[in-house]
């Protein structure tokens, strides 16, 4: 069994001889806990042994399945040599033959010595080399076309050479050979000569950012081969370049992305990889695409989603039944103003659910004539009940030429767009609308509300017992969003600490103290600005100036407000003053009783019971 | 003494006994000796006056007296409500209400003599 005696040394140099035969001395596991397991060789030529051998993952199976036990001679059929960072070489076995089984071999063939990875010499052109090769091997002792090489020298020259050499570098880079196409499956960070030809699956708004270290855009789209899936995501000036090129549902031809381990939060895909563009990033449309799979569906049934443990992502397909117009919110953590825009969607199950889009979705959706919405990986929220919104990670296609949205347009036109739509409600009660949690004043005390980390919300029907007269409302500042207290020189003038200025006037607000009951127990309330003025039917202004002029008519609208009953929304927490912890109630709104809204809820109550 | 709520299809369990009917008033006899009442549950009860009415009889009403037979009811008292009332009345919430009175009469404790 011959061996390709010193050819390690030669790859180690950049050449790439076909077909070179090795020993495998020994593999070694590399368990990994975040991307799937690697297998390590240790590689003799006859001449040399070398340890920085990878196995490619898709061969793992072999050592698996023992077929390739240790002393086993193999050809190398594919197979690449990469500089790591600090100059290291790594070769990475592609694919291999077996021409010896190592049970058959038994040992150890020539008397190779250990090559040092960290000085590699550099080889010496042996006349008996492989003819053919040549013309390869002088593209090879190039710079490595790898981007990272061509970065770190930081030498402008080698680039540019680099870019005037780009069209005929791609011809001759023997690593990316245009027929060959790589799967996306054996893609890995340790190769960077591939190509690949996948279908768009997904393709993101551009999204932008800016914070303390500038700001930029960036967006990612899903590719799809037989072999499976990879995200890829692109910033600033690839963005510009590759964003309207990209269509969804095309395929293309693309390689020299920059791959690195996947970030399992941003993506749900199944690929323990990722990839970025760079500068070198070549994307080319692909017009045969018959034999590449197509983005398929999961579909869910509206019905089922209940089924479903949010927070997740489902394929859902709707006809938009209701489209409301765009609005914006106020982004919590980015303070930016986001659009947003609610659409209702119904499909043959009979329910209805609200589908969220945001931003330029939103703002660009067209809801005439209902049409139908397939959303691939929506993002599933138990937000009143069951809702579902288009994240950034979802992909959505209006008016699909599916089977099921045909289908759907059948049903839905055929009588469908007149049936009665039920939808998910927020859990704890029903009646209520928005208003659910019912609790009687008994039950907040013996489930200890407010306890927790979190402010506790319920909804109870009370009837005001007494109202604290002292202190009940305060002067404040006029200024429409500041309601700080203002301090009365005494000269007319109203100091606000926090605007740091002194007015003429002030405005009144309300901070009433009332206890509140039902055939339970009682609780203590605070009463701010709008349910303050609801519960005495006056306006703060007003009762201000009774409370200075007529303290009997202010005492009287006081006593008025005795012995009403209203809904109460009230948001309960445990606050802590002085080390000492009490329960403070503040009552959010104060709505008059709907009775028939409230009997139905009692009769609900009551219904559960079991009586 | 108490008067329990009914409806038209109870009538017939409180024979003689004095009960409180609430309903739609419909077919006013035109000298106000009687009418007809449809109950919760759409039952037509006969409603016979003592005296002839001396106030207008239209809408949502509430009848005390005693019955007469399995659907008719003596008169003693009339309460006639306003049209927004009976715009607003839930007829079969009041219905869903007196089954649970019967169902759980035990929780459900009326006081005495009802005032006029």
């Amino acid at each position: 069994m011959e061996l390709s005696t010193g050819i390690i040394l030669e790859i180690l140099n950049g050449a790439t001889p076909e077909k070179p035969t090795f020993q495998v001395i020994n593999a070694k596991k590399i368990e990994s806990s975040n991307t799937v397991d690697r297998y390590r060789l240790l590689l003799s030529d006859g001449e040399y042994v070398y340890s920085h051998v990878m196995l490619a993952a898709q061969l793992n199976k072999m050592w698996e399945n023992n077929e390739v036990p240790n002393m086993s001679v193999i050809e190398a059929t594919r197979y690449l040599c990469n500089k790591l960072q600090g100059d290291k070489r790594v070769i990475i076995l592609l694919d291999l033959k077996v021409l010896a089984s190592g049970s058959d071999v038994k040992c150890k063939l020539g008397n190779p010595t250990q090559l040092n990875p960290n000085s590699i010499p550099t080889s010496t052109p042996k006349p008996a080399m492989d003819s053919g090769i040549n013309e390869q091997k002088a593209a090879v002792f190039k710079p490595q076309n790898n981007n990272n090489t061509a970065l770190s020298t930081g030498n402008t020259t080698v680039q540019q050479t680099h870019q005037v050499n780009s069209l005929e570098k791609k011809s001759l880079t023997p690593g990316t050979p245009n027929s060959r196409v790589h799967s996306i499956a054996s893609l890995t960070p340790y190769q960077n000569r591939w190509r690949i030809r996948a279908r768009v699956t997904m393709k993101s708004n551009i999204r932008t950012w800016s914070n303390s270290k500038g700001e930029g855009k960036l967006f990612n789209c899903n590719l799809l081969d037989d072999s499976g899936e990879i995200r890829m995501t692109g910033f600033k000036e690839q963005v510009d370049k590759f964003y309207d090129m990209l269509e969804l549902n095309k395929v293309y031809y693309i390689s020299r992305c920059t791959l690195k381990t996947a970030n399992k939060q941003y993506s749900n895909l199944n690929n323990d990889y990722e990839m970025t563009m760079n500068p070198e990033t070549v994307i080319e449309p692909c017009n045969d695409d018959s034999d590449l799979p197509v983005i398929s569906f999961d579909f869910v049934k509206l019905s089922e989603l209940e089924q479903c443990k949010p927070p997740t992502s489902v394929d859902v397909i709707g006809v938009v039944k209701v489209c409301n117009d765009v609005n914006s919110v106020v982004g919590r953590q980015s303070q930016k103003e986001i659009l947003k825009r609610d659409l209702q969607i119904v499909d043959q199950s009979g329910l209805a659910v609200s589908l969220t889009l945001w931003g330029d979705e939103a703002n660009k959706f067209d809801g005439q004539g209902f049409p139908i919405v397939a959303v691939k990986g929506a993002r599933l929220s138990d937000f009143n009940g069951r809702s579902l919104s288009v994240s950034g990670s979802s992909q959505l296609i209006v008016n699909p030429d599916t089977k099921e949205a045909h289908v759907l347009r059948g049903w839905f036109e055929s009588g469908g767009r007149d049936q009665n739509f039920s939808s998910y409600q927020s859990e704890g009660g029903s009646g209520g609308g928005q208003s659910s949690n019912w609790k009687t004043f008994l039950q907040v005390k013996s489930e200890n509300l407010g306890q927790g980390e979190k402010a506790d919300y319920y909804t109870a029907k009370g009837t005001v017992v007494f109202v604290k007269k002292d202190n009940c409302m305060y002067q404040a500042c006029p200024t429409a969003d500041c309601n700080k207290k203002v301090v009365d020189l005494g000269n007319g003038q109203y100091r606000c600490e926090k605007c740091c200025r002194e007015f003429p006037n002030h405005k009144w607000r309300m901070i009433l103290s009332c206890n509140v009951a039902d055939h339970t127990d009682n609780q203590w309330i605070t009463c701010f600005q709008d349910s303050a003025e609801g519960m005495l039917g006056m306006k703060a202004d007003e009762l201000g100036q009774l409370r200075e002029t007529d303290e009997m008519r202010f005492d009287q609208v006081l006593q008025d407000a005795l012995f009403k009953s209203y809904i109460f929304r009230m948001r309960a927490k445990v606050e802590t003053y002085n080390d000492e912890s009490r329960l403070k109630t503040v009552c959010v709104a104060a709505n008059n009783v709907d009775w028939k809204e409230y009997g139905n809820q009692l009769i609900s109550q009551i219904a559960q019971l079991g009586i | 003494m108490t008067k329990p709520r009914v409806n038209g299809s109870l009538l017939p369990n409180y024979m003689g006994r004095q009960v409180c009917l609430l309903g739609m008033a419909k077919n006013v006899d035109s000298s106000g000796n009687f009418f007809t009442l449809t109950t919760s549950d759409n039952q037509d009860v006969r409603i016979q006056m003592q005296q002839p009415l001396d106030v207008h009889v239209a809408g949502l009403t509430e009848v005390h007296g005693q019955v007469a037979s399995r659907n008719s009811v003596t008169c003693e008292n009339v309460v006639v409500f306003s049209d927004e009332a009976t715009e607003k009345f839930d007829m079969a919430l009041y219905q869903k209400a007196l089954e649970l009175t019967q169902r759980c009469s035990n929780h459900y404790i009326q006081g005495g003599i009802m005032e006029d």
